[in-house]
């Protein structure tokens, strides 16, 4: 008897253990980035305490600051959950960024071009046409990949170079504004802005909505059959194919919602923040999504908080750059060395059989 | 008809070979690695420390570009090592590892172009001067042929060399056998006593180099110089010409011939200064590509390596 609970006690022990160094692996990464920042600025000769400050200035230190935060993470919650939704089912959406700039020059079409519409059904028609449009740029490499078995990876990074230039074509072109000095369309009348959720920032509905997505994202996934289909394809097509589920059906699907999330990103980021549809208006926010998506382990707790950290890290930087003449990039390091090291903590090799012990001998 | 004749002329048709070979170079890489059983997605990583390390080490190395060319290379080892880390070692998922490498590289050259390439009024340095073309004694005399084919820089003999190299030793090497098996069906390697986990560290290290060396010859032989993504998804490009080279290096470099010309072109049109916009031709290379994967995946599908993208994890003696 008593050795039984032993064994049991030395079980949970072994357990806690593992879940100690493996569970906690996120935090794990975001102390080594610390770390490696720490290192790096040393190593440069820059005052750690002084960039560490200029970086949570910018990023928290006024209520203003902190909304900016909030916008920056407004566009990583979106990217960030529509690379997962896709990763759930097997599939590398990496072309988050060209289905935003789809997204975005639908929205502004709508926005510039339909003025006969009232302004607040407006707003709501080009998130509607941002999402359809970027729903449909992320189907091409979906039907691709389910239809000719075309790997997504090269397809999405293709079309990504394509919409941007389309994008480029048309501010340049049919939709450049009067009067401007470089490519760009006019500036959105402010009627047809996101209003804006938080008084005193900058922080608009756009977020609201990321949050939404988020809860939706978890809602699909725990409650219903589609998402238990898509987890269940994810994990294993070929037992799934067996088991009656439509495989590339589902490829298709995760990839319209995924590009539909990044279309909304597009149209809602234009109307949010830029007001306006500009060459070089985003951010790299399609791959900074898979890094997010990556570092919240695909779930939408986790993207939230992933996508919260990099956009205080975003608001962050540009202070820190007019503080400590370090450029804004800093924070690329910032957000790479974490994703390595997760990688690195949670793959089934080296590392794990290191930190958690051997497993124990198949008998 | 004149502009036909423009676009088509001798100077293009050397631009394609000077463009086509980084994209082979970085091909090769990648294809020994697919042959070992490591799907390499961080070719553009690769390419891309490698166009930096080869900018940077020109610049700051009294303008020369072999020793540019040779820190290229060391560039594209290092992302090439932690490559192997995370997906030998570590068995992670290898396309999860090669685009967070991707990430991470992209990060980490623009911030390194920022801090000792960029001065603080914005100046870019990060400018390199051109290889001197070589002609081939005798060869280069040939009409035509001889101008297009035996009149280029170094680096695109160097190139055609480790091309002829790598289909040597791939398929008429014991090494490449090895190499070869261990892509197959690593188990059964396993058994014969290859060490899969060896063969694998090692294919991922020469892809490394290969895709730094890819990376050198775009920054110093094709564009001169670095600025932020410099490599616009030429890696990926890179990834597209391995499958529609069928796994091959003769197929990759035909491939790539084919992309270099895309890029030569778009590079054509827009210095011709045709009345059309300048985004329609800079598009090309990434519509050839896709159309490219389409066709081909639509006329015949060649057999990729039975393990690629596989983890090989041994079993435990029971």
């Amino acid at each position: 008897m008593s050795r039984v609970l032993t064994r049991r006690w030395r079980g949970s022990v072994k357990i806690s253990r593992a879940r100690v160094v493996m569970g906690l692996s996120p935090l794990w990464a975001l102390i080594a980035m610390v770390g490696v920042v720490l290192v790096f600025l040393l190593i440069i000769g820059k005052d750690p305490i002084t960039v560490f400050g200029a970086l949570l200035h910018g990023a928290a230190g006024t209520w203003y600051n902190f909304g900016t935060t909030l916008v920056r993470t407004t566009p990583l919650i979106f990217s960030g959950l529509a690379v997962s939704f896709a990763y759930r089912c097997g599939v590398f959406n990496l072309g988050v960024q060209g289905q935003l700039e789809m997204g975005a020059l639908a929205g502004a079409t709508v926005v510039l071009f339909l003025e006969f519409i009232p302004a607040p059904l407006r707003i709501v028609l080009a998130l509607a046409a941002g999402i359809i449009a970027g729903s449909l740029w992320g189907g091409i490499p979906g039907l691709l990949r389910a239809k000719l078995g075309i790997s997504e990876i090269v397809v999405t990074i293709m079309l990504n170079y394509v919409a941007m230039y389309t994008v480029y074509l048309f501010v340049q072109g049919p939709m450049k504004g009067t009067n401007v000095s470089y490519p760009t369309t006019n500036a959105f009348p402010k009627d047809v802005w996101m209003p804006v959720v938080l008084p005193g920032t900058r922080v608009h509905l756009g977020f609201v909505l990321a949050l939404l997505a988020a809860v939706l994202f978890y809602v699909v996934f725990r409650r219903t059959t589609v998402g238990f289909e898509i987890r269940a394809v994810g994990f294993n097509p070929i037992a799934s194919r067996f088991s009656g589920m439509n495989v590339p059906k589902n490829v298709v699907l995760v990839m319209l919602i995924s590009g539909a999330l990044g279309g909304l990103l597009g149209a809602s980021e234009v109307m949010g923040v830029n007001h306006r549809l500009a060459e070089f208006w985003s951010l790299g926010w399609g791959l900074e999504g898979v890094a997010v998506a990556l570092l919240g382990r695909a779930n939408p707790l986790g993207v939230v908080l992933a996508a919260f950290l990099f956009g205080a890290m975003r608001a962050g930087a540009s202070n820190m750059q007019a503080m400590t003449s370090l450029p804004a990039a800093l924070i690329y390091i910032m957000q790479g060395t974490p994703v390595i090291v997760l990688i690195a903590l949670t793959g089934p090799g080296f590392i794990r059989d290191f930190m958690v012990g051997r497993r124990r001998k198949v008998a | 008809m004149e502009t036909l004749g423009q676009l088509f002329d001798a100077d293009t048709a050397l631009s394609a070979f000077r463009l086509a070979m980084p994209l082979c170079m970085v091909a090769l890489g990648a294809l020994i690695c697919e042959r070992s059983g490591v799907l390499n997605v961080a070719t553009e990583g690769m390419m891309l420390m490698g166009s930096f390390c080869a900018v940077a080490g020109t610049v700051y190395m009294a303008n020369s570009l072999w020793l540019g060319l040779l820190a290229g290379l060391a560039g594209g080892l290092v992302v090439g090592l932690l490559l192997a880390a995370l997906t030998v070692w570590v068995k992670a998922d290898q396309v999860v590892a090669g685009v967070a490498i991707n990430i991470f590289v992209l990060g980490i050259t623009t911030l390194f172009l920022y801090l000792f390439l960029v001065d603080d009024m914005g100046v870019s340095r990060a400018a390199t001067p051109a290889f001197a073309s070589y002609s081939i004694p005798f060869l280069s005399r040939i009409p035509v042929v001889g101008q297009l084919i035996f009149t280029q820089q170094p680096p695109v003999y160097i190139g055609v060399v480790i091309t002829f190299a790598a289909w040597f030793v791939l398929f008429h090497s014991k090494a490449g056998l090895t190499l070869r098996s261990v892509g197959e069906h690593a188990r059964a390697a396993d058994t014969v006593g290859i060490r899969v986990t060896r063969v694998r560290f090692i294919a991922v290290l020469l892809g490394g180099l290969l895709g730094g060396l890819g990376g050198a010859l775009f920054a110093l032989g094709a564009v001169q110089g670095f600025i932020e993504n410099t490599t616009a998804g030429r890696g990926y490009i890179a990834l597209a010409i391995v499958i529609l080279g069928r796994w091959r290096p003769f197929g990759a470099l035909a491939a790539a011939l084919l992309f270099g010309l895309a890029d030569a072109l778009s590079f054509r049109v827009q210095g011709l200064g045709l009345p059309i916009s300048r985004q329609i031709p800079q598009m090309l290379p990434y519509l050839v590509t896709l159309v490219a994967l389409i066709a081909f995946a639509v006329v015949g599908r060649a057999r990729m390596p039975a393990e690629d993208g596989k983890p090989y994890i041994k079993e435990e003696a029971s």
